[in-house]
Parts: structure tokens; C-alpha cells; sequence
């Protein structure tokens, strides 16, 4: 490394007024121009445009899919009640979720959350995940708009610049280009506005063609105001990358030094970084509390459940011991729906207690990853594009929330509709059995989910965003500063 | 008649150990051309960049037509070109483009006749000025690099090693442009480590060791025997 040291920075070097009138603009045509005229961009380019294409005919396929089915269950969801009722058996309702349209721009949470639930006499069951179904997915990596981001073009940003100081420096066209009255803060403005434009110029015609085959396919789109969200993150997150790539090639002595070092800071940034911050997360708060959790939750239930069947149970000998009569089918009746009221309020209480602990757990897990998401712009990158998604944590914990109370509104009333009782009332073993039906007609409505709301996804976002504009801020400055210590000529 | 370089008592130190430039002092008047000769590590890379104001002096000061370098780089600026040793500059773009995108840089357009007739009058033809510069020989990106400072309106010019890897034809025709911008009235400071170089066409040679001017010689009276004494005693 040719550097000189702080103390020798001239303020000929500092200056940043420039004497000649639109500089800067000449500077940046000429970024455009270069980097245009390179075959980088073009395969750049091309390559952006086309995987986009693909992941979004693929997420659109899955997408669709998924509403097919959806629509199946919807269709089957009454006839199959109704039969559970013909054949007097316990009515067990399946529910489906929906899956966000979105997910070409950000698979996101998606395939981990479960796709299925279940309303059981022994309580709420979740089922397989989108992701068990989509097992080539799975195998091989779910590509969707905000991967193609985060690795392509964060590659590409990094492609377009690493070469830009040290490649001039060696050209001697540095040494020239400086000894015109342009400081350098105008010649990183330039540079870095001449590659951010040419990230954009891969970036929209992908973005357009995602968005055809959104519309040609019939999938809603995001509304305007989070496609500009989503833009804006995305082109923070490439200006840190741009802004890497400066700082790297006016560090580095040759164009081969500067290409290596670039592609080891990507690879720590984009694949590094965030799994190191996995490590720490699950090491603070390992994801298998949750199944501990639902463990108790079970051992809870199971425990209510056995108290009742036990009063019931005895409710019932009583009623056969006391010869069938109306006033002891009274007070069986009576007993049952004392026992039963009991029973709720008790599990209501129980479960509430878990699922509190459950939601505080997370929420601990939640912001341990966004205060480790901090140093990693792919992670915040990825954070935001999710919450714009709804394929988020945000969503997440809104379908967990819907999808419990709806058992506790419906799903509960139709499990527990139909008791089955058996006395035995011989020494020979014969015995009496009743059946008691509670009326399921006001329960009949399956579930239905609902996406939260711009206010909620903007609060889930602000943070990420003002953490990527943070650190696209650090890395000008030490853009700037490796530019201010560089020895323009190369001796 | 006033120097349109002026070094006075100009010291830059790096660290501990013995490199730099110390109480350098230097005034280059219009016409004339100056020489730096010296070994490597003797000064001359710290000497151009302080004239170029990339570095900031300890002590003393660098004047360009009488502009302070470091208080106001952005007049002095103007008025001096540079002319690196190694001017690759933008391979894929003719002459005339480099110096299209150069006048942009200045604010200027529409003065592609006066490029012509600097690159003509450097010894270009027409063809070899819409050439990409990727396809041109080094003498021929000096004379580039040379036009960029004429059409600046530059008054010194600074030359980086100019003769190094120049053939005897090309560097005949080298000394033949320095000629020409000395009659022209442009002031010119050439460094070189190489003592059997084109240091006999300068007005002043000034023989550089350690940070120190150690010898000054006319340019008539250089003989490159005194300059291998000079440095031998070292």
C-alpha cells in the first residue's frame, strides 16, 4: 500500500470547492459512459433482467399453487364438517392460511410458517409449512427479487468499482484528472453516482419485468408507496456495497489486489456476517424454546382435559344411577356445562400464561436478531424487504395471533361440540351410552387471514432502514478518507 | 521576470527515518526548463507531489504564478499541467475525446478546431487523433497528456520521468515539444533518475540526493560523469 499518513494531508487535497461550473456533471457522464461501455454492466445486466424473470415466474407458479389449494380446502371446508357430523364423530375443523402474493419480491419468513392449523379436542395444532411441500425450493435456495439483490447486484456494485481508483491510478489519469481544480469529494460523488446509476439502469428493467409478470398473472401488486420503500432499500444497500468497492480500490496498490479484496469483503458481508450473527442469536436465545413451550402447553391441556372427563364422567353415573329421570338429565346438564365453563376459563387462563411467555421469548429472539441484523446490511436488507411482503416477522406474529383467537372463537366451540359418555350399569358389562350435541351452526366459517397494515409494516421498517443509512453514511466517510490518504501517483 | 514556480525553503519529512525534502528552494522563470536529477529515494516523487499539492508542506511554500498551491489549489491548479510517466489515461478514448472530456471538466465546449491544431502542431495527424488511445505509443500519450495542459492555458509544466522508456527517434521529438512550449514561454520541471537521459536540453539541471539540492549545473554545462561523482559520494 503507497499511503501517506494522516498529517500529511494537504488541504489542496481537502478542498472541496471546484472552480469550473458542472464538474461534477462532467465527472458522473463520464462514469456512465465508462461503465456503460464495459462489458460488466452489459452481462451485468443481463443477468439481473433474466434471473429476475426466472424467480418471478417460479415464486408466481408457487404463489398460484398455493391460492389453488387454498381454494380447494376453502370449497371442502363445510361438506366436510357436515360429514364429521353424519358419521357423529368429534368435529375436528382444518384451516389454510394465505400465502402472500408478494413473495417474488421476498420469500422472506414464508415457507417456515405453517401453512395448516387444526382446531382439536386436545387443543390448537399447527401443520406443515409451505416450505415441507416445496422441497426443490428447499434443496436448493428460495430465489425471489430480494436474493437476486442482495447477491447479484451487491457482486455487480462491487464489480463496477473496485477498479475505479486503483485502475485510474495506474493509468496515470488519476494524477491528471486531480491536477484539474476537481477535489476528490467530487470525484467520490462522481464515481459513486456513475455505478449507482448503473446498478439502476439493471435494477428497473428487472423490476418491470417482475412486475408484467405479476400483473399478467393476475397476483396483486405491493402499493406504490412500498415499491418506493423497497427501492430505496434496495439502493442504500447497493450504495454500501459501491461505497465498499471505493474504499477497497483506493486502499489496494493494483487492480488484482483490489478484485481479491473486494470479493473477500462481499463474501464476509453477504455470507458471513449474518450467519455469524445466526451463531450468536440462536446461542442467546435457542429457537427450541418454542417446541419446549408447545410441550407444556400440551401437558397443560392434557391435564384440564383428564380433571373434566373425570367430572363428567361421574356427572353421567350419576344421571344413569338416578334412573334417567328429567330433573337428573337436568342436572347432568347442568353439571357437564359448570365443568365444561370451568375447564375453559382454566385453559384460557393456562394457555395465556404459556403463550405470554411464548410471545416474550420471541420477542427477545426478535430483537436479539434485529440488534445483530445491525451489522449486516444483507440482513437488514432482507428485514425490510420482508415487512414490505408480508412475509416478515411482522406477519408472522399477526397470522399467530389470528389464527389463536380463531380457535378460541370457533375452533374451540366446534371441537368441543360432541361428548361421548359410557356408564357401565351391570356386573355383565352392558352398559348405557349418550352422545350430547351442542349446535355448531353460528361456528361455521372458516378462517380467514388478514395482511397487517401500511402503519404496522412502516413501524417494522424504519429501523432497519435508518441502520442501512447509517452505515451507507460510515462507509462515505471511510470512502472519503481512504480517497484523502491516497497517494495519487504511483511511484 | 517572475517564476512561475517558486520553492522557498520547502521541508516535508516523513517519520523518522531520512526521506523527504528539506529546505528546498527553487524558482523556474518563464522559457526556461529545470531538471531533478537523482536517484531513487532522493526526493523527487515527495518534490512532485508537493508541487502538484497532493502533499502539504512542514515548512516553506509553493507558489504556481504566484498562486500558494495550498491556500488557494483550485486558481494554481489552473495553471500547471501534469504529465505523469506512466499516461495510459482513458485507453478507449481517442485524443480528441481526452480532450473533450477534459474542457468539460473545465466548463468548456465547442472548441474542437483549437484541439485539432495542438495535437497538429505536437506532431499528430489527423488520423492517429481519432485513434484510441489503448492503440498509442508512450511518446504519443505524453504529447496527449502535453495538449490537455496547453489547451488549459497552463504555465508550468510538470514531467514525470518523461524520457523513460522512450526510444532515440521518440525522444528526439520529445526534446523537440520542449522545446517548443519553452518558446512558448511555459516554464518546465522534469524529474528523471535517469542520468543519460534529455536532462542536457533543461535550462538548469539540479542534482537532488537525500532530500537536498546538492549541486545546481547550467543545462550546457551537465556532463553526466559530474552527476555518477555526485551521487557516487552518497
Amino acid at each position: 500500500m503507497s499511503m501517506t499518513s494522516t498529517e500529511d494531508l494537504a488541504p489542496a487535497a481537502r478542498v472541496a470547492s471546484d472552480a469550473p461550473r458542472g464538474v461534477f456533471r462532467a465527472l458522473v457522464r463520464k462514469e456512465i459512459a465508462d461503465q456503460t461501455h464495459g462489458r460488466r454492466f452489459v452481462v451485468g445486466a443481463l443477468l439481473c433482467i433474466a434471473l429476475c424473470a426466472l424467480a418471478s415466474w417460479i415464486r408466481v407458479e408457487d404463489y398460484r399453487q398455493s391460492h389453488r389449494l387454498r381454494d380447494e380446502f376453502l370449497q371442502r371446508w363445510v361438506p366436510a364438517v357436515q360429514e364429521q357430523l353424519q358419521r357423529d364423530e368429534n368435529v375436528q375443523v382444518e384451516n389454510t392460511r394465505a400465502v402472500s402474493p408478494l413473495t417474488t419480491l421476498s420469500v422472506g419468513l414464508e415457507p417456515t410458517v405453517p401453512f395448516r392449523f387444526s382446531s382439536t379436542k386436545e387443543g390448537l395444532r399447527y401443520g406443515e409449512t409451505r416450505g415441507a411441500q416445496n422441497t426443490v425450493d428447499a434443496l436448493f435456495g428460495y430465489m425471489d427479487v430480494a436474493f437476486i439483490i442482495g447477491t447479484l447486484l451487491s457482486l455487480l456494485a462491487i464489480a463496477l468499482t473496485f477498479d475505479s481508483i486503483c485502475g485510474d491510478r495506474s493509468d496515470g489519469t488519476l494524477a491528471v484528472l486531480l491536477s484539474y481544480p476537481v477535489s476528490r469529494a467530487t470525484l467520490l460523488a462522481a464515481k459513486v453516482v456513475g455505478a449507482m446509476a448503473v446498478l439502476i439502469a439493471c435494477l428497473l428493467p428487472s423490476i418491470l419485468i417482475v412486475a408484467l409478470i405479476m400483473i399478467v398473472r393476475g397476483v396483486t401488486l405491493m402499493s406504490l408507496a412500498h415499491w418506493a420503500i423497497y427501492g430505496f432499500a434496495a439502493i442504500v444497500y447497493l450504495l454500501i456495497f459501491v461505497l465498499i468497492g471505493v474504499t477497497v480500490s483506493a486502499r489496494a496498490r493494483h487492480r488484482s489486489e483490489a478484485a481479491l479484496a473486494g470479493l473477500v469483503v462481499w463474501v464476509a458481508f453477504v455470507f458471513i456476517v449474518p450467519r455469524v450473527a445466526t451463531v450468536l442469536v440462536n446461542g442467546f436465545a435457542s429457537p427450541s424454546r418454542a417446541v419446549e413451550l408447545a410441550l407444556q402447553e400440551d401437558a397443560v391441556t392434557s391435564k384440564l382435559k383428564v380433571e373434566f372427563a373425570q367430572q363428567r364422567q361421574r356427572a353421567f353415573e350419576a344421571y344413569i344411577g338416578a334412573q334417567g329421570s328429567a330433573a337428573a338429565m337436568e342436572e347432568f346438564e347442568r353439571t357437564v356445562q359448570e365443568a365444561t365453563d370451568a375447564m375453559r376459563t382454566k385453559r384460557r387462563a393456562q394457555l395465556a400464561r404459556i403463550w405470554d411467555q411464548r410471545d416474550r421469548e420471541e420477542a427477545r429472539r426478535q430483537q436479539l436478531v434485529s440488534i445483530a441484523s445491525l451489522v449486516s446490511p444483507s440482513a437488514l436488507f432482507s428485514t425490510v424487504a420482508a415487512e414490505l411482503c408480508w412475509t416478515g416477522y411482522a406477519q408472522r406474529d399477526h397470522f399467530y395471533e389470528q389464527s389463536r383467537a380463531y380457535d378460541e372463537r370457533v375452533g374451540r366451540n366446534l371441537a368441543e361440540s360432541r361428548y361421548m359418555y359410557f356408564a357401565q350399569t351391570g356386573p355383565d358389562g352392558t352398559g348405557r351410552a349418550m352422545i350430547t350435541r351442542a349446535s355448531i351452526r353460528p361456528y361455521l366459517q372458516p378462517f380467514r387471514s388478514t395482511w397487517i397494515d401500511s402503519s404496522r409494516i412502516l413501524r417494522e421498517v424504519i429501523l432497519p432502514l435508518v441502520a442501512l443509512i447509517v452505515i451507507a453514511g460510515l462507509f462515505y466517510f471511510l470512502a472519503y478518507e481512504s480517497l484523502l490518504r491516497l497517494d495519487v501517483r504511483l511511484s | 521576470m517572475t517564476a512561475v514556480l517558486s520553492c522557498s525553503s520547502v521541508t516535508k519529512a516523513f517519520g523518522a527515518d531520512d526521506r523527504g525534502i528539506f529546505d528546498f528552494s527553487l524558482d523556474v522563470a518563464p522559457g526556461t526548463a529545470c531538471a531533478i536529477l537523482g536517484p531513487n529515494g532522493s526526493g523527487k516523487t515527495t518534490l512532485m507531489n508537493l508541487c502538484l499539492g497532493y502533499l502539504q508542506p512542514d515548512r516553506g511554500s509553493i507558489k504556481i504564478a504566484g498562486v500558494d498551491i495550498q491556500r488557494d489549489p483550485v486558481k494554481a491548479k489552473l495553471k500547471l499541467a501534469y504529465v505523469p510517466e506512466i499516461a495510459r489515461l482513458y485507453p478507449h478514448l481517442s485524443a480528441l475525446q481526452h480532450l473533450e472530456f477534459f474542457d468539460s471538466v473545465l466548463g468548456l465546449s465547442g472548441r474542437g478546431e483549437q484541439h485539432e491544431r495542438v495535437l497538429r502542431e505536437l506532431g499528430m495527424t489527423s488520423e492517429a487523433m481519432r485513434d484510441r488511445l489503448g492503440t498509442y505509443s508512450k511518446g504519443m500519450r505524453q504529447k496527449v497528456a502535453i495538449a490537455l495542459g496547453l489547451l488549459k492555458g497552463a504555465e508550468l509544466f510538470l514531467l514525470d520521468e518523461p524520457a523513460s522508456g522512450l526510444d532515440a527517434l521518440t525522444r528526439a521529438e520529445l526534446v523537440k515539444v520542449i522545446n517548443r512550449l519553452r518558446g512558448q514561454g511555459k516554464a518546465i520541471l522534469f524529474s528523471s533518475h535517469d542520468l543519460s537521459s534529455i536532462a542536457e536540453t533543461a535550462d538548469r539541471v539540479v542534482l537532488l540526493r537525500g532530500g537536498r539540492a546538492v549541486r545546481e549545473l547550467e543545462g550546457t554545462a551537465f556532463d553526466p560523469a559530474i552527476a555518477w561523482s555526485v551521487f557516487a559520494n552518497a
